[in-house]
């Protein structure tokens, strides 16, 4: 899914942030704000989830909220999907995401393991 | 009786949100293809015992997960072999590796009902992470209803491509349902297929959570109240503090 992200914003996006946290000085409106809160949703933090979820309904509104939510809570079910099955990653456009988003670094990358 | 409420909730939840919460709650409480409803249930429970696991906690900051040596603290209700999968996924699952998959495989588990287990962790992680993000408590847990498992495994399930079986597009029939009904089958679409309903339950509830199917591949189409690249914003901020190339 993440690479077919790619695709959503004619690849203007820097990829490179996503892995060191997003600026805003993007193309994406409030995309600081919205990766911020998606990091303290992974962290669970409570506090600091119900300070930007204030933020979000201020600035964009309670719909967007909703939708923020759903899409953070989405996507810790696929990433179980993902990293529990071994499905493999593979073809070109995916190289290009892996290797913008430099996940080599990442351990698990190391393990060799992914299926192919 | 229904343990899915948001309507007193200080904002409006979308229509289908709530529904695909209810269904999922009451299929999570059901017997499934390999799991009884009272096993699915126990795993739901575990998913959320997992988050205050010391175990869990150490392996997370050690350099390799394999380098601490201790036991989950668990409730009880399964066995060894299904704490270990469901800590390790809820709470470390960009580390997993096939040989960790290998070895819970020889530890009398099938494919199948991993796979199960698999599917009920990432809709409990869904529904779970949806209340914290809304800053409520966790939904009550359902209570299992009884019946057998139809132990169906699809027949054209083969271990290729990933660590567990997966159907490919070619190899689907008409027993396992609709599996494909997009013509663009990503990986991640696959991935549970062997086990089919398990497959449909988790898209049913994917699809509300982020975008229905054939919207998914409408890149010049705003369909939430949140722009696309908006979502995919986060979707890959989420993905990839989870070490996760989807």
């Amino acid at each position: 899914m993440l690479r077919e992200s790619v695709n959503s914003n004619d690849g203007s996006f820097q990829l490179g942030s996503i892995t060191e946290g997003v600026a805003e000085d993007q193309d994406v409106h409030y995309a600081g704000l919205l990766a911020e809160f998606a990091e303290q949703v992974v962290a669970r933090d409570t506090n600091k989830v119900k300070d930007l979820r204030e933020s979000i309904i201020d600035q964009m509104d309670a719909n967007a909220f909703i939708d923020v939510a759903a899409t953070v809570a989405g996507f810790h079910g696929v990433v179980r999907i993902a990293d529990a099955t071994g499905i493999p990653v593979v073809n070109k456009m995916s190289e290009d995401v892996s290797s913008e988003l430099d996940v080599d670094h990442f351990y698990a990358s190391g393990l060799g393991d992914r299926g192919h | 009786m229904t343990l899915i409420k948001y309507e007193d909730y200080e904002l409006s939840v979308r229509e289908d949100l709530t529904h695909a919460h209810e269904t999922c709650w009451s299929r999570l409480s059901q017997t499934g293809t390999w799991l009884e409803g009272s096993r699915k249930v126990h795993v739901a429970a575990e998913v959320r015992n997992a988050r205050t696991c010391s175990f869990c906690a150490e392996q997370k900051e050690a350099i390799s997960p394999n380098s601490v040596t201790g036991s989950h603290s668990n409730l009880g209700k399964l066995s060894d072999t299904e704490v270990e999968i469901i800590h390790r996924i809820v709470s470390d699952p960009g580390r997993l590796s096939k040989k960790w998959y290998q070895d819970m495989m020889s530890m009398e588990l099938r494919e199948e009902e991993y796979i199960e287990i698999v599917g009920v962790i990432a809709m409990v992680m869904i529904i779970d992470t949806f209340t914290f993000a809304l800053g409520m408590p966790d939904h009550d847990l359902p209570k299992p209803e009884s019946g057998k498992p139809s132990f169906y495994r699809s027949s054209g399930a083969k271990v290729n491509a990933a660590w567990i079986p997966i159907v490919e597009p070619e190899d689907a029939t008409s027993s396992d349902g609709d599996l494909y009904p997009n013509p663009k089958v990503g990986y991640i679409l696959r991935a549970l297929s062997a086990v089919p309903k398990t497959k449909f339950h988790f898209w049913d509830l994917m699809h509300a959570q982020y975008l229905p199917e054939p919207i998914i591949y409408q890149f010049d189409r705003d369909y939430r109240a949140i722009t696309r690249a908006q979502m995919e914003v986060v979707a890959a901020r989420v993905s990839a503090l989870h070490q996760c190339l989807y």
